[in-house]
């Protein structure tokens, strides 16, 4: 089922053209990447059909245009990492976390049950129980993402858009995030991120979306996407791929030497 | 220390400042004279003075102390900066300009009531302004930008009153209701201004929670549900509601609401939604406490409410600047 239909969306952003006619249909089951090089417009893709930024073009969540759909019930459908990791005042942890329900609760009504068991499997999630009563601005840069990360997923909605969600975690809590994301979207969930991190893509994602210059390169499965040429074109460095028993590694190895 | 018990204990200071603020002036009432006057009325002198001026003076001590600190905890939620004050947007500055004009035309001297009107219509003006420059999509700097150039305007407007005053008495009343006080304030005043101060409230109050998303910025508020530009407007109009109203009555009493949420936090801590109503209390508290402490400091000298605010309040900004300096180095 299309949980999300993206049709010829393009933005400007000071007059410059950011995306350009970028038509994606997301459905459950498996995480898609979307890669690119700096300023390919992923961070504004993932932005515009949140409707955070103004843009041309077609978004339907359900069946129902964006523009139709209004902020708190849009926020029962979607949850979004920001790659801004802005925190403006030392909250606890735990604070931070519950933030995530915010669309569940109005004016003057505390947190309920639901509210605590999703606060609590969010906390389980990302690791982050032993850190829970510390104040947010005395965490890492690694502790901090997964703290804002549980938050998202305390929202507990269908689809979860994350803007580089493994940014600075260890190798460790990369992988444990992506198995996280992975159980989710086979759960029913429709997870979209944002990565640099192409041997995760590779490993992790189900549907790779490549993105250049505001426009959509490739897109499908990690083993049509990451190829040599697209590497080549996109990114002007070489890879060395190879199929394993776990599943197709890619790592770009050597910058090209730039065309005459 | 548990919220509600912050709270009450609180709530108990506002009641206690508030009948110390009754039972101190020159009038040297004692206590049962005092009681008299207020509830029973007997006693015609001191009726006057309890119902006539130290009432008012006290409930305006509170209200607009609670207006204060509570503007002053959503503005520093809603800007994300802890620096912000009700002073920021401009609304003050220009509420006293109106105040200024209604003085420099002789209109305040004419009827004693244009003056608080002509305050209000300041304060008025300022929002409108402020919501044209920066209603929509605009973001918190613009907001900031838009309070920047009011106050500017404001202050060179007010100079240039005092500049071609007509008379060194007309400079020296403009100065001296600049300075903020509450002294010889009558229930018209109250009656003027509570009902803006009490709208500005409600309109701030609700905000807590869209202020506590908005800690992790603007895109993540919204994308929690937040409508960013109700938010900002009720923002606005809140403050410009009850702040303008405060003005329009008092004058400028600086840095209450700059330093009320900053003494809570260590006590309630930083979210947002829990700083409103304890703002609201302790700024009520601040502004009684000063009040009292003008008549006593002084007596007879009428110290200027606002001038002990600043003198109080300064020194804290400074401390201010120097902990946040040492937290960015």
């Amino acid at each position: 089922m299309t949980r999300l239909s993206v049709q010829n969306l393009s933005v400007d952003l000071g007059g410059q053209p950011t995306v350009r006619d970028v038509s994606i249909d997301f459905q459950a089951g498996g995480i898609v990447g979307l890669i690119g090089p700096n300023g390919a417009g992923k961070s504004t893709f993932l932005k515009a059909v949140l409707g955070l930024v103004p843009s041309r073009g077609k978004i339907v969540y359900d069946g129902k245009p964006l523009p139709e759909i209004d902020r708190h019930t849009l926020a029962h459908m979607t949850s979004y990492l920001p790659q801004d990791r802005e925190i403006a005042w030392p909250l606890s942890v735990e604070n931070v976390v519950a933030l995530g329900r915010t669309p569940y609760l109005s004016t003057l009504s505390h947190l309920g049950t639901e509210d605590h068991a999703e606060i609590e499997r969010a906390i389980a999630l990302t690791d982050i129980a032993h850190l829970r009563n510390r104040t947010i601005s005395t965490l890492s840069g690694g502790e901090r993402a997964r703290v804002l990360m549980a938050r998202v997923l305390a929202q507990a909605t269908p689809i979860l858009i994350a803007d580089e969600p493994v940014a600075a975690l260890d190798p460790g809590h990369q992988i444990a995030l992506l198995e996280t994301l992975d159980a989710l979207s086979s759960a029913g969930r429709t997870i979209i991120v944002s990565l640099h991190e192409i041997p995760l893509a590779a490993r992790w994602c189900r549907r790779v979306v490549l993105l250049d210059r505001g426009s959509v390169v490739a897109d499908g499965p990690p083993e049509d996407v990451l190829t040599h040429d697209h590497f080549a074109k996109v990114y002007g460095v070489r890879i060395h791929r190879t199929v394993t028993e776990d599943g197709l590694l890619v790592q770009p190895v050597a910058r090209l030497p730039s065309p005459p | 220390m548990s919220y509600r018990l912050v709270i009450a204990g609180l709530a108990l200071l506002v009641t206690l400042l508030f009948t110390a603020s009754l039972f101190t002036g020159p009038a040297g009432l004692d206590i049962a004279t005092s009681f008299d006057g207020l509830f029973l009325g007997s006693n015609e002198a001191a009726r006057l003075v309890m119902q006539e001026i130290r009432l008012p003076r006290a409930i305006l001590g509170a209200m607009i102390g609670a207006t204060l600190g509570l503007s002053g905890a959503v503005l520093q939620g809603y800007l994300r900066n802890p620096l912000a004050d009700p002073g920021v947007l401009g609304v003050s500055a220009s509420a006293s300009l109106g105040a200024v004009i209604a003085i420099y035309t002789g209109l305040s001297a004419a009827f004693a009531l244009a003056l608080p009107v002509l305050a209000m219509l300041g304060a008025i003006a300022a929002v409108m302004v402020i919501q044209t420059l920066a209603g929509g999509r605009a973001g918190t700097l613009t907001l900031i930008l838009a309070g920047v150039a009011i106050t500017s305007l404001a202050g060179a407007m007010t100079s240039l009153a005092l500049n071609l005053s007509p008379n060194p008495f007309a400079a020296m009343e403009i100065v001296f209701w600049m300075l903020g006080s509450l002294t010889d304030r009558s229930m018209v005043h109250v009656w003027l201004s509570a009902p803006f101060m009490v709208l500005g409230w409600m309109m701030l109050a609700p905000l807590g929670r869209a202020l506590d998303a908005l800690s992790l910025g603007a895109d993540a508020a919204q994308s929690m549900g937040v409508r960013l530009n109700r938010t900002q407007t009720l923002t606005v109009l809140g403050t410009a509601t009850s702040v303008g109203a405060a003005t329009a009555v008092a004058g400028a009493i600086g840095f209450v609401g700059l330093i009320v949420p900053h003494l809570l936090r260590p006590v309630v801590g930083s979210k947002p939604s829990r700083l409103l109503l304890p703002s609201a209390l302790a700024g009520a508290s601040l502004v009684l406490a000063a009040d009292i402490a003008v008549r006593l400091i002084a007596p007879g000298r009428d110290l200027k409410l606002g001038v002990l605010t600043a003198i109080v309040g300064a020194p804290f900004f400074l401390y201010l600047v120097i902990r946040y300096r040492r937290m960015l180095t």
